[in-house]
């Protein structure tokens, strides 16, 4: 069986130079080539253009997701954690102003790449706000940021240290807190909610001209902050009376 | 106030005189029940009365033209003269309100006709019934037998008031007068207006001629004719609307077909076949010179140009199957805008710019269609055993086209002119003389 088709192969070989520059120089076998040739072309521009059509809606609809992702990455992020998004007026209820809600841990996907201990604490912080720990929550931000200055999630661990002598009215260390981050943490990924956080404290504690000079230089700082932040200065400026 | 029109036809002044009457009643601005947005999902025709032109007896006939005319549309419902109530309407004096209320009309129209030296005077009011004033008032002179062009110019006047559109009734289609047996058949160009009267042919029907399009100034139209010997192939003919006089349109060895003026009317698109490849071409109409649109091995024809005159839309199988492309009016930068099930032909670029009506073949049915520009938003208005060649109107928002009717034995029948609002809600035949095929809708003639 494996030997018949091998010859055929060679019989075949030997025939075609001949046969095939006799078929070339016949105008019916060019013409015919010619024909398919054509043909081929048609159905190649019919597949070019399906193709192109179904590449165009695609990318359409992948920019249409990315938008919707964006956004609604953005509202988990910012909005609903650590009550940077509520009215400073929400700690008159105890408990309830700071606390994230349960499907808010905006755990940055950086943090998979740091030490395995460092975001083993991190975490476990974490969890504690989340619990309405926060005196437990404190200790454990406090203790990754000193331990881990440099972690990709220390400016948000400083950030979180802040909310939970926020979440306590203790408005003093909030205000110490959130402008260490300020300070040494600007550029992380929570440096805006931290600066908002800043000013709403400051305040809170009734300074209310350094609180609008706080305010007056977010969009400076942060000029690609989202709208949403951008939106919640402007809330705080006119409450607080900012020129 | 006085508006000088031109006329349609050469030689020959018609309408001389447009001008607006003042109001004879109140004042405040018109608005209610007497208005329609056509564009909404769902409206009720609004209910108008139209009272038989007083002064005259072609008074009469004139009312009749502006019913038929504005019924026609679907988005008006008119009263029949017997149920009205008021019958000693003065056309110069608003009128008693309460009586058309009465009846339901939410407007009005009254009007006089009066013979001024030979011409006559055509007054006409629009009251609205609703508000109970005047939303409406035009004066016209013409010569006595342009009697039916004032008709359908009110009857513009009156819908552009209550639909805010641009009228379309001022107008005429070209068509193919269909006669004689299926095998045998006699296919001639014919011209008639709107509404099917002053119908007459301008071809005399010895070779097959098809495919007629006017040029913007509706003194010429464009179509294509078969050859008195079948030596010569079919060819695109120009001819002079008024003289008859008619002029082949570039000699070329193989066919021409599918012709159509630019927006313009300085260029006419057409294909030409040559070694089995079909293009589209643009020829100059003054100077004749001629440039080629397209380059495929394909068939590429159909072009109807952009309200602007700066793209054209055309039909091509270059893919496979015939579907729909847009190009730059010079040539290049060809984009597909197909991608529905089927086949895609006869595409039209509205008047207004925003659709692309076409003829879709999906399976053994027709459809006619419209799309945007770019190829989104593809609804069908209608369909049938057999539908095709969709044409504007000049205000883009009613298509005609043809429907031919299987006959007893389940092929091809008789053919009719058909037309629909761009909603697909109002579907009604066009009456022609003959069996009919190919409509081509006239710009408003010029005034």
């Amino acid at each position: 069986m494996k030997m018949l088709p091998s010859r055929l192969l060679v019989l075949i070989a030997l025939a075609l130079p001949s046969a095939a520059a006799a078929q070339r120089s016949d105008p019916v076998y060019v013409e015919d080539r010619l024909n398919q040739l054509q043909q081929a072309i048609t159905l190649l521009t019919g597949q070019i253009e399906q193709l192109q059509y179904r590449n165009q809606q695609l990318q359409q609809q992948m920019e249409k997701m990315q938008t919707d992702y964006d956004f609604r990455l953005e509202q988990l992020e910012k909005g609903r954690p650590g009550g940077a998004a509520r009215p400073p007026a929400a700690p008159a209820v105890p408990a309830a102003p700071s606390s994230p809600p349960p499907q808010a841990m905006a755990h940055p996907p950086a943090g998979a790449a740091a030490a395995a201990g460092g975001d083993q604490l991190y975490h476990d912080a974490f969890k504690l706000l989340q619990d309405g720990d926060y005196a437990g929550a404190e200790k454990g931000f406090k203790a990754f940021v000193q331990r881990n200055p440099q972690h990709v999630l220390a400016g948000n661990a400083q950030y979180w240290l802040g909310e939970t002598y926020y979440a306590r009215r203790d408005y003093q260390n909030a205000m110490a807190a959130f402008a260490e981050g300020f300070k040494v943490y600007k550029a992380s990924p929570k440096g805006p909610d931290n600066l908002l956080k800043l000013g709403i404290t400051l305040a809170a504690l009734g300074r209310k001209s350094d609180a609008c000079s706080v305010f007056a230089r977010f969009n400076q700082d942060y000029p690609r902050a989202t709208d949403l932040q951008k939106r919640r200065i402007d809330q705080e400026r006119q409450k607080n009376g900012c020129g | 106030m006085n508006k000088r029109f031109d006329m349609m036809l050469p030689r020959r002044r018609t309408i001389i005189g447009g001008v607006a009457l003042a109001a004879a009643g109140a004042a405040a601005p018109a608005r209610a029940q007497l208005t329609i947005d056509m564009t909404k999902p769902s409206f009720e025709p609004v209910p108008i009365a139209i009272v038989d032109f007083a002064g005259d007896k072609v008074g009469a006939d004139i009312a009749g033209v502006i019913r038929n005319d504005l019924q026609s549309s679907g988005l008006f419902r008119t009263i029949p003269p017997s149920a009205f109530i008021q019958r000693d309407i003065n056309p110069n004096a608003p009128p008693r309100f309460a009586d058309w209320r009465g009846i339901g009309a939410a407007g009005v129209v009254v009007g006089q006709v009066t013979q001024a030296g030979g011409n006559i005077k055509v007054d006409f009011r629009l009251w609205d019934v609703v508000v109970g004033n005047q939303a409406a008032g035009l004066s016209f002179n013409s010569q006595p037998a342009n009697w039916r062009r004032l008709a359908h110019i009110i009857a513009d006047a009156i819908y552009k008031r209550v639909t805010g559109e641009e009228g379309y009734f001022d107008t005429r289609v070209a068509y193919v007068s269909e006669t004689g047996p299926l095998n045998q058949r006699v296919k001639r160009i014919a011209i008639m207006d709107q509404d099917g009267a002053n119908n007459r042919y301008l071809t005399d029907g010895r070779t097959i001629a098809i495919t007629p399009r006017f040029s913007p100034t509706l003194q010429e139209i464009v179509y294509m004719a078969y050859g008195e010997d079948r030596s010569t192939p079919p060819r695109v003919y120009l001819q002079n609307v008024e003289s008859n006089r008619r002029e082949l349109l570039g000699n070329f060895p193989g066919m021409s077909f599918a012709p159509r003026f630019s927006p313009d009317g300085t260029k006419v698109a057409m294909s030409l076949a040559q070694d089995g490849r079909t293009n589209i071409y643009e020829m100059d109409v003054r100077g004749r010179g001629l440039r080629r649109l397209t380059n495929t091995s394909a068939i590429d024809t159909s072009p109807s140009y952009s309200n602007d005159g700066t793209q054209i839309v055309f039909n091509s199988d270059r893919g496979g199957t015939q579907q729909l492309y847009i190009m730059s009016a010079s040539g290049g930068a060809e984009k597909r805008i197909s991608f529905g099930d089927g086949r895609y032909a006869t595409p039209v670029w509205s008047p207004r710019g925003d659709y692309i009506a076409f003829t879709k073949i999906t399976g053994g049915s027709f459809g006619i269609g419209v799309m945007r520009i770019d190829g989104s938003g593809e609804r069908l208005l209608a369909n049938g055993f057999l539908v095709e060649g969709p044409t504007w109107a000049p205000n883009g928002r009613v298509l005609m086209y043809f429907r031919q009717q299987p006959n007893s034995g389940g092929r091809a029948g008789s053919v009719t002119l058909s037309a629909v609002d761009i909603t697909g809600r109002f579907e009604r035949q066009v009456p022609t003389q003959t069996d009919a095929s190919d409509p081509a809708w006239s710009p408003l003639i010029p005034q």
